[in-house]
């Protein structure tokens, strides 16, 4: 057989050996046992740090759903200074006063360089996530306190690392977007150092995903295929 | 990646979608994966199977299935044709799927309208025709596209490579071996890493042009979530003559599509120059020949001469 050739092997948990349980399109995947998350490059596997966050909204008969969400340490920095003030930032990123000092700052200092924590979804989202809370923004923007949990069943991470650096420097476009008409022009640098996958809890309610952390919303059709992956969680 | 389905069940449900078969290595069923997915349950044992290629991306292959190619084809063209060869060969496809992320921002033109009525004390009047702009803004826009992309690396070969037709066939796993017991095999131009940075060039130009009518337009564009795989198609490639007119064919070896039928033109370079070069001495025999019969009266002579200049015509157009 050739070197480029393909082949099935069983999806086990190279950690504790159990069986791994994942959806069809995943690249990431979750050991439900020992809670360990790797990513599969060619034939090898690459062991990526995981960390199940526990829900900070307490709910009586609720299921909690655990998706995927990348967590990447970054290092921001501008070339050019841009003029803006906090008057110039919308309401939804003003709201956080020290994320828009953060912004403020790092638009208005020659050389700027600052330190970010993007949330990137990790698991499928369609164009309907844009039109709710988008809990990837909106914990870039205000960074939860996360506490650990034990190990859950979590299946979807669609996006690898690599993936999720594009994903992260197209947010940061996004927050600049708000902020000025100029996007796109900017020199930026990203410099990302640690990663890992935050297991977010989500359950239902009234036709939507409601994140157990901070209580963001997101429509049931904002995430690819919910029906699916549903059922692989449960 | 590529990935699987399992299930008979699934598989009826999208029958067009491309399947790879594989052996499962815990019970040795086959498993049908789908294109896309980069795990799948054995609907047989029930245990969670993953893709893996040790380098690069996956390379799957059909193999051929029409057992006599000679027959098949002198069924479809007619009994009298004469092939002169026929070669199978395996021509690759890449298939790749990927979203396209970020953002654009331009001058959308505005489109110039006339107003040929107006409201005046809530009536409509016809007024004289009042030329506006309308619709004229600075566009600032998320882009999130998934897209599929194909492309044929022996474009530069005539093979009709482009009719064939993927969804539906059920490859497996390339083996070099295997292929060049069956005939030969294409070779890619370019490294696999070349031809994806030029799939993303192309999905990134198929979303831009839509915006080129837009002054001042930026984008900021990024391909992720590749996936690409090679799909190696059997495909007989023949040289026939119909009626002694050669003719190129060829054919899909698995369903037997005609994907090519051209009529080979000959190049006649040299042959030409010769043949003007001997049309020219007969012409040239003929007008001396004329000369010769009418100065001295005879006949025959000029009968020859004759039928030297026919010749020279009929040579030149008469076959044509």
């Amino acid at each position: 057989m050739d070197l480029n050739d393909i082949k099935l092997i069983p999806l086990r948990c190279p950690e504790c050996g159990e069986a791994i349980d994942s959806k069809e399109e995943d690249r990431i995947h979750f050991c439900s046992v020992c809670g360990s998350g790797f990513q599969v490059v060619g034939d090898k596997f690459k062991k990526v740090d995981v960390l199940y966050a526990k829900p900070q909204i307490t709910l009586e008969n609720k299921i909690f759903y655990y998706l995927p969400m990348w967590e990447i340490l970054t290092t921001v920095s501008l070339k050019m200074k841009y003029s803006v003030n906090l008057e110039d930032l919308p309401e939804e990123i003003i709201r956080n006063r020290k994320f828009s000092e953060l912004l403020t700052s790092l638009f208005n200092e020659k050389e700027a360089k600052k330190k970010m924590i993007f949330f990137v979804p990790a698991f499928g989202v369609t164009n309907r996530y844009h039109l709710m809370d988008q809990p990837g923004f909106q914990f870039t923007v205000n960074p939860p306190k996360l506490e650990k949990d034990s190990p859950k069943n979590m299946v979807g991470a669609e996006y690898s690392i690599e993936d999720a650096e594009e994903i992260a420097k197209v947010m940061f476009l996004s927050i600049r977007a708000h902020t000025r008409a100029d996007i796109l022009d900017a020199n930026i640098d990203f410099d990302f150092h640690r990663y890992r996958i935050v297991g977010i809890p989500f359950f239902e309610e009234k036709g939507m995903l409601v994140d157990g952390i901070k209580g963001y919303r997101i429509f049931k059709d904002a995430l690819r295929d919910w029906d699916r992956l549903k059922k692989h969680v449960l | 990646m590529l990935l699987v389905s399992g299930s008979t069940r699934e598989r009826r449900k999208v029958p067009d979608q491309t399947v790879i078969a594989f052996l499962c290595p815990n019970c040795g069923a086959e498993v049908d994966v789908l294109e896309g997915y980069t795990n799948i349950r054995c609907e047989f044992c029930s245990s969670r199977l993953l893709i893996t290629q040790r380098i690069g991306i996956p390379r799957v292959f059909a193999r051929p299935k029409l057992k006599s190619p000679k027959k098949f084809l002198k069924n479809r063209i007619g009994k009298d044709t004469k092939i002169v060869d026929l070669d199978l060969l395996f021509i690759p496809l890449i298939k790749v799927n990927a979203e396209i992320i970020g953002w654009i921002k331009g001058h959308k033109k505005g489109k110039l309208k006339r107003d040929h009525t107006q409201e005046v004390y809530s009536r409509t009047q016809p007024v004289e025709s009042i030329p506006r702009i309308e619709g004229e803004k600075l566009v600032k826009k998320r882009i999130r596209r998934i897209q599929e992309l194909k492309i044929d690396p022996s474009e530069f070969y005539r093979f009709g490579i482009e009719r064939v037709k993927i969804k539906g066939k059920k490859f497996e796993a390339y083996n070099d071996n295997l292929l060049h017991q069956f005939g030969n095999v294409f070779d890619l131009s370019l490294s696999i890493d070349e031809y994806i940075k030029k799939t993303s060039e192309i999905l990134i130009n198929n979303i831009t042009r839509e915006y080129k009518k837009w002054d001042e337009f930026k984008h900021y564009l990024r391909v992720i979530k590749k996936s690409a795989i090679i799909y190696y198609n059997p495909i007989y490639f023949a040289r026939v003559q119909i009626e002694g007119t050669p003719y190129t064919y060829s054919f899909d070896a698995v369903n037997g599509n005609i994907l090519l039928r051209e009529e080979v033109i000959r190049k006649e370079g040299k042959k030409t120059i010769e043949l003007n070069l001997l049309y020219s001495l007969i012409g040239c025999s003929g007008i001396l020949i004329s000369l010769v019969s009418s100065f001295i009266g005879k006949m025959p002579a000029f009968l020859t001469s004759l039928f030297i200049l026919f010749f020279l015509w009929w040579s030149q157009y008469g076959s044509k």
